[in-house]
């Protein structure tokens, strides 16, 4: 009705009929004023949500404040060298140099690079595991599941998102621990592997939830649109709905590994606790940052080198968690772009 | 429409996967359950540990973590060195943080949902539906189109919902 009026030529100069215009009114919405309860709510959920960010931060300046007096403020005749805490170093006792975290030793022995190694075997692991498996269960879920089983499958696993991580851990330890060993005869019955699939439990369920929301939210007529050129269910899936949902996957693969890296429990539970350095065997013991952090802060003397090595391992963390997500979110950004053409004129 | 090998195979093998992680949360699930549930009992969940917590009940515990730690939380704030500043600040931070995620569905939810529904508030009328900012919120569907005498009107009068003067038709 209205495209239509204005497609017609005017011919306002010569209209003789014109009727006058009454003053212009005010635009509707100018009068109207926001109820003084919304704008409060509104300023509620802003201060809370400003709360959240300056709780960050905070967390950040103590965890600092703890740790950095160790550059300068190390306590007289102290053993500890910076060095120590990155290289390797020719110990009394030793034949060689070697990287070793022995914080109750004499002299102690603070060396992070084995809790780093740890950390990183069995995140990758427990990625290695669950993102092909999260995004697969994403994939039959929003593609091939009727409606009766996706109202089941769905549940299921987010359900397994609200087991605490203690009761995960306990089932890695208890049970999943004997199932590995048996399976492939190992020596250590807790050890990288065995974290890494009990880790695995706490990430599938974030990778899924959020991998299957991305597929979901492709645009139907993007799937339509391939199969009716005659691609088949899998090529429309594989080719068209998958790399659209891209970017949502891999948001996912960001936040699930922020969950296996900043997971204490499971891995204080199964991974055995040994500071092996060991690189590419996931069968050996692993003592990770998270569970070194859990398991010592509680029994180590306030200001001491070793409290202030525990929260430089926070720091450490916390610098690499946040590093990774913004490089994650760039990458994630530029998927995005590309995905949407943008370059396009 | 038909089915091919490759669907078999991606259905199958991400099925598959599917079928695994349900197994294994009702492994966990299963776990917990079969060898948890029958040891509940009133005397378990209301009572005290006893011979050395290898028997009695676990009240203590349930309590601590029910009604204590908010509690214990309180006391600290209250009854803290001033010197701790700091750390109680960040302490009260963290209690709002989880008094405000665990309230918010009681105090906000009907009245977010209000919101959406009616797009009343949030809603600049003087642009057409779907323009700018406006397109955030949900679209009210078009009035029923108006009547020949009703539209001649609202020519006369000019469109409400355009600030620039709509073009009107020459009548014939």
């Amino acid at each position: 009705m209205e495209a239509s009026d204005s497609t017609v030529p005017v011919e306002a100069a010569s209209d003789t009929r014109r009727v006058s215009r009454p003053p212009p009114r005010p635009p509707l919405g100018a009068s109207f004023k926001t109820p003084l309860s919304h704008r409060l709510a509104e300023k509620t959920i802003a201060a809370l949500a400003l709360v959240a960010v300056v709780a960050i931060a905070l967390i950040f300046l103590f965890v600092a404040k703890e740790a950095l007096p160790l550059l300068w403020d190390r306590a007289g005749d102290a053993s500890l060298r910076l060095r120590d805490l990155i290289l390797a170093r020719h110990w009394p006792g030793y034949d060689e140099a070697v990287y070793v975290w022995q914080p109750v030793g004499e002299p102690a022995k603070l060396n992070v690079v084995p809790l780093f190694v740890g950390t990183l075997k069995v995140t990758l692991v427990t990625m290695l595991v669950s993102v092909p498996v999260g995004v697969a269960c994403a994939i039959y879920v929003s593609q091939y599941a009727g409606r009766r089983t996706r109202e089941i499958v769905k549940p299921t696993i987010e359900l397994l998102a609200g087991v605490p991580s203690v009761v995960l851990g306990f089932f890695a330890l208890i049970v999943l621990a004997s199932w590995v060993q048996q399976a492939f005869g190992l020596t250590y019955r807790l050890n990288a592997l065995v974290a890494a699939l009990g880790l695995s439990l706490a990430v599938i369920p974030v990778i899924f939830t959020i991998s299957e929301d991305a597929l979901q939210a492709v645009p139907k007529h993007l799937g339509e649109a391939a199969l009716a050129l005659g691609a088949r269910k899998y090529q429309t899936t594989l080719r068209v709905i998958v790399p659209a949902a891209l970017p949502g996957i891999a948001a996912a693969v960001i936040l699930g590994f922020g969950r296996a890296i900043g997971e204490t429990m499971i891995v204080l539970m199964a991974s055995g606790n040994a500071a092996v350095v060991e690189f590419f065997d996931p069968t050996t013991s692993v003592r990770t940052v998270t569970a070194t952090i859990a398991a010592e802060l509680g029994e180590v003397a306030n200001g001491d080198e070793h409290w202030r090595v525990l929260f430089l391992l926070g720091l450490m963390l916390f610098a690499i968690t946040f590093v990774l997500n913004r490089l994650g979110s760039i990458a994630v950004a530029r998927l995005h772009r590309r995905l949407t053409a943008e370059e396009a004129p | 429409m038909k089915r091919t090998t490759g669907d078999w195979v991606l259905a199958g093998s991400t099925g598959l996967a599917v079928v695994l992680v349900v197994a294994l949360v009702a492994c966990v699930v299963g776990l917990v359950v079969w060898n948890g549930a029958p040891t509940i009992s009133v005397e378990f969940l209301t009572g005290s540990p006893t011979a050395d917590m290898t028997g009695g009940g676990i009240w203590p515990a349930i309590w601590g973590t029910v009604v204590g730690m908010p509690l214990a939380i309180a006391a600290l704030l209250l009854f803290a060195d001033p010197t701790d500043l700091p750390q109680l600040l960040f302490v009260g931070l963290l209690v709002s943080l989880t008094a405000a995620q665990t309230l918010r569905p009681f105090t906000f939810g009907d009245w977010w949902r209000g919101v959406r529904r009616q797009g009343a508030h949030t809603r600049d009328l003087s642009r057409p539906p779907g323009a700018g900012a406006a397109s955030l919120v949900p679209v009210v569907p078009d009035p029923p189109p108006l009547g020949r005498a009703a539209r001649v009107a609202r020519e006369l009068e000019g469109d409400w919902f355009d600030a620039a003067p709509v073009p009107r038709r020459e009548e014939g």
